[in-house]
């Protein structure tokens, strides 16, 4: 059985490409410190808005006549002509890149004291040898490391608030489905109230209710409530549906019949029929809650400092000013809509895979 | 279909009325109220004075009887404490209800308009470089958080086609500076229409590429019927095939889609009005938070699931009339 789904599954190319990109991208978030130069939080006041570097490694050294990546030092003056500050290569002094360089120091996996980096220049923050792959930000900080830490909460937001809504909604779906009667109605209204009310201007009502001095990580937890506050109704509704089809079915009243409790009816026998359903609206779901969460991130309302998402990075790229001089702050963005594709495409294979023969009527998004 | 249409108004005021309870208790759930930030300029009896007056003194459930019976009695929403005037004339103030209708109504408009032919077109060229293009553009329509395609626009506008604020603005807000007061003319239109389509393309983005792609399937689904074989064998013009058989039935379910839209449209109008600050009542809405103004954000909470119902029913009245074979129980 799992042999022929996976067998389906792989013919679905996209998906593939999806479940392939989301796997890369976890685990680069997953060890961010390693991947990254700096550390996140780490400050270089003397290049705020440095433009990315990825174009500007030289990877030819004409005086060794060998391959040696390395990069030209920064150097911050005043354009001439409108003052701004601008970036230049100081052609004068080289920076090698190196593999495994000892920079600052941060916890693998949060367990594990290093202050190995896979690659970097290896040099002290206010030296002009600087590797800003992805361009810094108003303080100096390297923007690859800030997009890696920040996808581990833009990753995981939304798996783990369908996780909560799968259980919460999935309890009160199912119970409203499989018993009927007053507890029906009463959910199907309650559903009925949450989704009349727009999700974003409710989530961005819900938010305010979180108090402003909030701990970090609490704020973090706060969000992941309202969000389920906000998406476990479409859920609820359908698993309310596959119980409700599913009760009247002769091997659930056979299940009954010999004595089985309700509890072991819903779990053992209606459960594991809906679970493929199940499964596929829960990852169509994600994307829109990976949404959700980087728009009320974006407005402020969300994520703050010193918790990072992608939302919250792109705050900085809000005013037409800092469009126009600092494009590159727009690269988070890029990053949402990878994931958000990465998750539509592996939905979308999960649905064929699982079941050629149903029919989703569900947006994409 | 008239008892119909009544019985779903009618059951729209008790799902109503418990909405405006989920409101109330989520904007007062708000740590604190207006005055709260004068705490500390102002002295403690006069606040209490102030609370009294306006009845912020009072517990919850006396404040949600106040607010519900003014709006049943005298549709009085309550008070605007940021802008001193009714809450609901905050809410539409300068116009904004006006131009909410305008832009969504325009976005609505557009969207089906640019969306049917480009369905059409996909099915009637199927596997062609044309359709393939298409069929990209959608699914990237579809995969483009509506923010990030508003800060895309600006990015364009601004940085690549350089047509930004000192340019000559084509972003943010509906007119240029120069034509806000103006009286009414051909070149305040245009200037309009400029600073229109970047809204409506991001309200709009998401829908544009869900109908054109729904009208793909549709219409290839509907071509592929034994009747349309009949049509070409008994050597019916190709136009008067796809046109009149085919695409007359293939439009009838995409009613349903404008329901399912209207929700998302939502979303997109309000991160349009703040990305490209956008004078509609979902701009207000966001003040309001920001401002802690809380009646207002109440009543627009209560304003923004009324015109999602009335959306509801009017898409449901729609699909009943476009397709007759569905029927009423």
């Amino acid at each position: 059985m799992m042999k022929r789904l996976f067998n389906r599954f792989k013919q679905h190319r996209l998906g593939l490409i999806g479940g392939f990109i989301l796997a890369v991208l976890i685990f680069l978030v997953t060890f961010a410190g390693l991947f990254s130069p700096y550390n996140y939080g780490t400050q270089h006041r003397q290049f705020p808005y440095a433009p990315p570097m990825l174009g500007r490694i030289h990877l030819w050294d004409d005086e060794k006549h060998e391959v040696q990546p390395f990069v030209y030092g920064l150097e911050r003056i005043r354009n001439p002509f409108t003052m701004s500050w601008i970036y230049r290569e100081d052609k004068s002094k080289r920076y090698p890149i190196h593999l495994f360089v000892h920079g600052d120091e941060y916890r693998l996996l949060g367990i594990f004291k290093t202050d190995i980096h896979l690659f970097g220049t290896g040099t002290s923050p206010d030296s002009p040898g600087q590797l800003f792959l992805l361009g810094s930000d108003k303080l100096g900080r390297d923007l690859l490391a800030r997009i890696l830490v920040g996808g581990r909460i833009s990753l995981a937001i939304g798996p783990l608030v369908v996780l909560v809504c799968l259980v919460g909604g999935g309890l009160i779906g199912g119970l409203s489905g499989y018993y009927g009667g007053l507890i029906d109605t009463a959910v199907q209204r309650a559903i009925e109230v949450v989704m009349s009310i727009p999700r974003l201007a409710l989530l961005l009502a819900l938010s305010t209710a979180l108090p402003p001095n909030l701990p970090p990580l609490a704020r973090f937890w706060g969000i992941v409530v309202i969000l389920t506050l906000v998406g476990w109704a479409p859920l609820a509704r359908v698993i309310r549906g596959e119980f409700l089809r599913y009760r009247e079915e002769e091997f659930v009243l056979s299940a009954r019949a010999v004595g089985a409790g309700t509890g072991r009816v819903m779990l053992r026998h209606i459960l594991p029929n809906t679970l493929s359903y199940l499964i596929i609206s829960a990852t169509l779901t994600i994307p829109g809650l990976i949404i959700l969460e980087s728009v009320l991130s974006f407005f402020n309302f969300g994520i703050q400092e010193p918790l990072v998402s992608w939302g919250m990075l792109l705050q900085d790229a809000q005013s037409v000013f800092q469009l126009q001089f600092h494009p590159w702050l727009l690269l988070p963005g890029g990053f949402i809509i990878i994931v958000v594709l990465a998750f539509n495409f592996l939905g979308d294979a999960l649905r064929d895979a699982l079941d050629p023969h149903l029919v989703l009527v569900q947006g994409v998004k | 279909m008239w008892a119909y249409t009544l019985r779903r108004i009618l059951y729209m005021i008790p799902v109503l009325f418990l909405v405006s309870i989920v409101a109330f208790g989520v904007i007062k759930l708000e740590p604190g109220d207006f005055l709260t930030k004068f705490e500390l300029s102002y002295p403690q009896e006069m606040l209490q004075e102030m609370r009294a007056h306006y009845g912020l003194d009072a517990s919850l459930p006396v404040q949600y009887w106040r607010w519900i019976k003014g709006i049943i009695t005298k549709l009085d929403f309550g008070y605007s404490f940021a802008t001193r005037q009714p809450a609901l004339s905050a809410l539409f103030s300068g116009g904004r209800l006006i131009w909410t209708l305008v832009i969504t109504g325009t976005t609505m408009l557009a969207s089906w308009l640019l969306a049917l032919p480009l369905g059409i077109y996909s099915a009637t060229h199927r596997y062609s470089p044309g359709d393939y293009f298409f069929n990209l553009l959608g699914f990237l329509g579809l995969s483009i958080p509506n923010f990030i395609l508003a800060l895309l626009l600006l990015w364009l506008l601004v940085v690549v086609l350089q047509v930004g604020p000192h340019w000559g603005l084509g972003v943010g807000g509906l007119f240029d500076t120069a034509y806000v007061t103006a009286p009414w003319s051909w070149a305040k239109f245009k200037d309009l229409i400029w600073h229109l389509w970047p809204a409506v393309l991001v309200i709009g983005a998401s829908n544009m590429a869900a109908i054109s792609r729904y009208m793909r399937g549709q219409l290839l689904d509907v071509l592929s019927q034994p009747y349309i074989q009949t049509a070409r064998a008994k050597g019916l013009h190709e136009r008067k095939v796809i046109y009149k058989h085919g695409v007359r039935n293939a439009i009838a379910p995409l009613v349903s889609m404008l329901g399912f839209w209207l929700p998302y449209m939502f979303e997109g109008a309000l991160v349009a009005a703040v990305v490209l600050q956008l004078p509609i009542v979902e701009q207000s809405y966001w003040q309001a938070l920001l401002q802690e103004d809380q009646y207002v954000a109440m009543s627009g909470l209560l304003f923004f699931s009324f015109i999602l119902m009335l959306g509801n029913l009017l898409a449901d009245l729609l699909l009943l009339w476009a397709d007759p074979r569905i029927r009423l129980e």
